[in-house]
């Protein structure tokens, strides 16, 4: 006997995906994680565009994650025209990165995420239990949010940056005093961590390759060596010739496979397994409370990473803004030329890639972008396929509570389906 | 009327003193224009700017106020906004201080507004007299609202030689201020170069304004039809105008729809939405139409054609993005007046 | 006066105008005193089929299986704003209707046939649509207005004037006559002059004003230097299928 379960709308997600799990017996025959969200081929549109409009038109990738699609581009952008912006509009896009990150982290983990484990089916219920936990993560994403406007002047969409810099940079004494809304953030941060530590993840495990970007002596985010549990280690530019794309012929996505290895898994958990050494010294301690212990292949172990990479980051973006040296030209003179470039930051979930040539007035002729979730879509299958063995007896509305969970870890952003397929559903 | 001659160094105890009682404005550089901003003292200042981008009717005719906050509970709460704060606005350019007198004697007819008289009471202006034109967008002297002020301000400065200044009372508000300061008093000579120097500064004005006889002006002028090619209905020349008043009063609701405030917004009659009433009806849908009303208000209309509302302060022509220019229209529709 | 029961859509689009409502933050538990939220699929797991009250829809409609969704959610709705560009002119997604779709889809697939998108279109082009919430994204403060009129029963008060009439009161410089090729007087306000507030031009993302006078911004972009191409880019950004813009955007 067979039967077929339809998740449809995953919900707490962002965008619209499916999930299709066929099961015959005890054996889960196939799975589909199957994404509608309509294709919006942002490539395509870019081509022919000037090089000054692809950061603002890649910003639209998605409305969660703008801030890692706008410098994505901008490096690419920048490196191609052969600009290279100083040092202080390095720090500015670090902290707007930041204010990105904590915004994104913040939304996941206390409105989407924590609902699965306090039983509740949105956030609006379970404010009514726990309203100082829904609290402290609207504190914490007001601090992204405002972090972001402070730099950028809007948190979906900024608008400041531009190629070579930005239209206006915020005085240090403006900075400075936001500093008390990032110190109280971090407070809210560390007050709620014994809820986040305690609460009953399940315990799975599935060893498969982790992938993110690394610094030595900071917290990667915009810039970094491309390294994974594999022993990778290589630069953005050599990033091509060892993770390729594939569009599997029945999937729902292309794929991104490290070459002579598979899927991988990219975002908050990796990142943390591959820069324990980075995170900030209250972020270690609490990790140090934690039943995880990294690195750690639970991939629900996602949410603990996102709470310390929430702490890690108000802490680096402290020091920056305490560092100073952040006033200066806020940009500097682009001309267009012909050439091509490719750029790879951590977005909040995963590495983000974008790869543009050009022609000899700055206009687009060719753009490809490979976003997190898109990357790793494969690895989210293989997981749950490995997740729900334990489960193929339970009722089909349990085995679906599971799968939604495991997925939403993950916090795919199904949005930033630059290149997702749609085909037909197979039926059972 | 009392008049002192002060030096600079003068001006700095003017203001100290001046801050004992109430916050000060003066012209200050933005990028490459001037805005009134909050100042700590005279070297916040640029004495020597030519006009700032929105007028000083900002202060007193608000682009945006709380006019009361209301409660619905069992009957109707309202509680009225009026906190006027006392202001010193240093540094007015006669054209403004004369826009100001005509927005004095508007809010003042039949039906008297209360938030702008109370922040008018409250309120001490300083005129800087202009020793001539400050570019070539200036055309108060065809208009007699300057370059030198008659009268209705606090007080006057005029620059008599680089760092020397004649300082003129004209209120009893002025006349408070300056009387614990002990200046020198201004002699005959002093006088009479002021007398000087508005002489002189009567003859720099390249730019002119002649709007008699244009209201009716002539409706159907190709002129009109001309600019409003042009024309991009945005609002800037109302905006920037220090006599425009046209406002539009809506109220803004809580969240718990329960209370809420009453709002009064500058509005502009070159905006679409300003003629439109219900159902969508309008009564100046043509951009052409908007343009010639703004126009014929500043000839005289809004006077009933005994004076121009215009102060010849440049604004509506040196900020219109689409270049239109008040006096040439004038001049193009005299011509049509002229020969009619 | 009972809940409002909302329902918030998205079709074709990048979620941000969700995102942009998220952005009340610690006002969201204020606002839910107002609102029930019925349909959600961001926020919750519950998958209420209405009737709305009042339906907010994000995105344009690109697929056949849109084209159905939107018509039930619009039978289902008393009040459906659209919300944002994509949702009321086709937003930034349609700058493909410009070119073959073969060739878009080539651009990004290795293997189109299994894509099935149309045409780009904004909302009215299938339904009635009461209340245009436009920008990309819509102000935070401006989506909360509109919940509120609603749940009042009056017309919601959005701008149609130029972003020169915020610019203005900001006491901005004017970028066009600086020689930048701004967009401002003929785009709609609403955004507080947010870019030229930071030395940015307008690009464009309310969407055209009422009236807009595109012919003489073109005449002032060619003066400062704009190639043609770039006019059109400009042009065909954020609301290039609308009737405002549609005659300078190329087709």
């Amino acid at each position: 006997m067979s039967k077929r379960l339809e998740v449809p709308y995953i919900s707490r997600v962002e965008g619209k995906g499916t999930l299709e799990i066929t099961i015959k017996g005890s054996e889960i025959e196939e799975l589909k994680l199957r994404i509608f969200e309509a294709p919006r081929f942002i490539e395509a549109i870019l081509v022919g565009r000037p090089y000054y409009e692809v950061h603002e038109i890649t910003s639209r990738i998605c409305g969660i994650c703008p801030v890692t699609h706008q410098i994505t581009a901008l490096r690419a952008v920048e490196k191609a025209m052969g600009v290279k912006v100083p040092e202080h509009i390095r720090k500015l896009r670090k902290l707007l990165a930041i204010g990105g990150i904590l915004s994104s982290h913040a939304l996941h983990l206390f409105l989407l995420a924590l609902p699965d484990y306090t039983g509740h089916p949105s956030v609006v219920e379970m404010a009514k239990a726990y309203p100082g936990v829904v609290k402290a993560g609207l504190r914490i994403k007001e601090a992204g949010d405002g972090l972001i406007e402070l730099i950028g002047g809007r948190s979906v969409h900024p608008v400041s940056t531009v190629v070579g810099g930005f239209t206006s940079i915020p005085t240090q004494r403006k900075l400075e005093s936001f500093k008390a809304t990032l110190l109280k953030a971090k407070e809210e941060a560390l007050k709620v961590s014994d809820f986040v530590l305690d609460l009953d993840f399940p315990d799975f495990e599935r060893k498969c390759e982790h992938m993110a970007l690394h610094k030595p002596n900071e917290y990667p985010v915009n810039e970094g060596r491309v390294v994974s549990t594999e022993g990778l280690d290589v630069s953005e530019d050599e990033y091509r010739k060892y993770v390729y794309e594939v569009q599997v012929g029945y999937s729902t996505a292309k794929h991104s496979l490290v070459k002579g290895r598979g899927s991988f898994m990219l975002g908050p958990l990796p990142r943390v397994n591959l820069n324990y050494g980075n995170l900030s010294d209250d972020a270690k301690e609490v990790a140090s409370r934690s039943k995880f212990k990294f690195p750690c292949f639970n991939p629900f172990a996602a949410n603990v990473a996102r709470l310390l990479e929430i702490i890690t980051l108000i802490d680096e973006a402290i020091a920056i803004i305490d560092g100073g040296e952040l006033e200066g030209p806020s940009r500097v003179k682009v001309e267009p030329k012909e050439g091509e470039a490719c750029a790879l930051t951590e977005a909040p979930r995963g590495l983000n890639f974008h790869s543009y040539k050009f022609d000899e007035r700055g206009f687009v002729t060719y753009a490809s972008i490979a976003p997190p979730t898109c990357q790793h879509l494969r690895n989210i299958e293989l997981d749950l396929m490995e997740y729900l063995k334990g489960y193929v007896h339970e009722s089909e509305k349990e085995i679906a509570r599971r799968s939604e969970m495991l997925v939403r870890a993950y916090d795919p952003c199904i949005s930033c389906s630059a290149h997702f397929l749609e085909v037909k559903v197979k039926k059972g | 009327m009392k008049a002192f001659v002060v030096s600079y160094g003068d001006l700095a105890k003017l203001i100290d003193e001046a801050k004992k009682s109430y916050t000060i404005y003066g012209p200050v550089r933005k990028g490459g224009s001037y805005v009134f901003s909050r100042v700590d003292g005279l070297g916040d200042m640029e004495l020597n700017y030519n006009r700032t981008i929105l007028p000083p009717k900002k202060f007193f005719h608000l682009p945006y106020e709380v006019l009361m906050k209301f409660k619905l509970r069992d009957g109707f709460e309202i509680e009225a906004e009026a906190k006027a704060e006392p202001i010193m606005v240093f540094g007015v350019h006669p054209c403004d201080l004369n826009a100001i007198l005509r927005l004095d004697e508007f809010f003042s007819r039949k039906f008297e507004d209360p938030y702008y008289l109370s922040r008018r009471e409250k309120s001490l202006i300083v005129v800087l007299n202009c020793r001539g034109a400050k570019d070539e967008y200036c055309f108060c002297a065809s208009l007699n609202t300057g370059p030198i002020a008659e009268g209705g301000y606090d007080l006057a400065l005029t620059e008599l030689e680089a760092g020397l200044f004649l300082l003129e009372v004209g209120s009893p508000k002025g006349d408070e201020l300056v009387e614990k300061l002990n200046f020198p008093k201004a002699e005959v000579e002093h006088l009479e170069a002021k007398e000087r120097i508005k002489a002189y500064a009567k003859n720099t004005f390249h730019r002119r304004a002649d709007f008699e006889g244009l209201v009716p002006a002539p409706l159907d002028h190709p002129v009109w039809e001309e600019e409003a090619k042009k024309c991009f209905s945005c609002g800037t020349c109302s905006l920037v105008c220090p006599t425009c008043y046209c406002y539009d009063i809506y109220d803004e609701v809580g969240l718990s729809l329960k209370e809420g405030i009453r709002v009064r917004r500058l509005d502009s009659c070159q905006l679409y939405e300003y003629s439109e009433v219900a159902l969508g009806g309008n009564f100046r849908r043509e951009r052409k139409a908007r343009l010639r009303h703004w126009m014929t208000c500043k000839f005289g209309g809004a006077g009933g054609g005994r004076y121009s509302s215009c102060v010849g302060c440049g604004r509506c022509i040196s900020l219109c993005p689409a270049g239109i220019d008040i006096t040439e229209v004038a001049s193009k529709l005299k011509e049509v007046v002229k020969y009619a | 006066m009972g809940k409002l029961r909302i329902g918030v859509f998205k079709f074709t689009s990048c979620s941000g105008c969700q995102l942009s409502m998220l952005r009340v933050n610690e006002q969201l538990l204020n606002l839910l005193n107002l609102i029930d939220i019925d349909y959600w699929v961001m926020v919750s797991d519950v998958k209420g089929k209405g009737p709305y009250d009042l339906a907010l829809v994000e995105g344009s409609v690109s697929t056949p299986e849109e084209i159905g969704e939107i018509k039930e959610i619009r039978s289902r709705s008393r009040i459906l704003v659209a919300l944002g560009d994509c949702a009321t002119y086709g937003g930034l997604n349609s700058i493909r209707n410009y070119m073959s779709q073969r060739e878009v889809e080539k651009l990004v697939y290795e293997n189109p046939t299994s894509i099935r998108s149309t045409t780009v279109r904004p909302l009215d082009y299938y339904v009635d649509v009461d209340i245009y919430l436009s920008g990309c994204p819509p102000d935070t403060s401006t989506i909360v207005e509109v919940i509120k009129d609603v749940a009042l029963g009056v017309p919601p008060r959005l701008p149609k004037y130029p972003v020169c009439v915020e610019c203005k009161l900001s006491e901005n410089e004017c970028l066009l006559i600086k020689g930048e090729p701004c967009m401002g007087p003929v785009i709609k306000a609403g955004c507080g002059a947010l870019c030229p507030n930071l030395g940015r031009i307008c690009e464009g993302c309310y969407g055209p004003a009422v009236d807009p006078n595109a012919e003489s911004l073109l005449d002032k972009w060619r003066e400062i230097g704009l190639s043609e191409r770039e006019i059109v880019c400009k042009l065909r950004k954020y609301a290039g299928l609308s009737k405002e813009f549609k005659r300078w955007s190329g087709l």
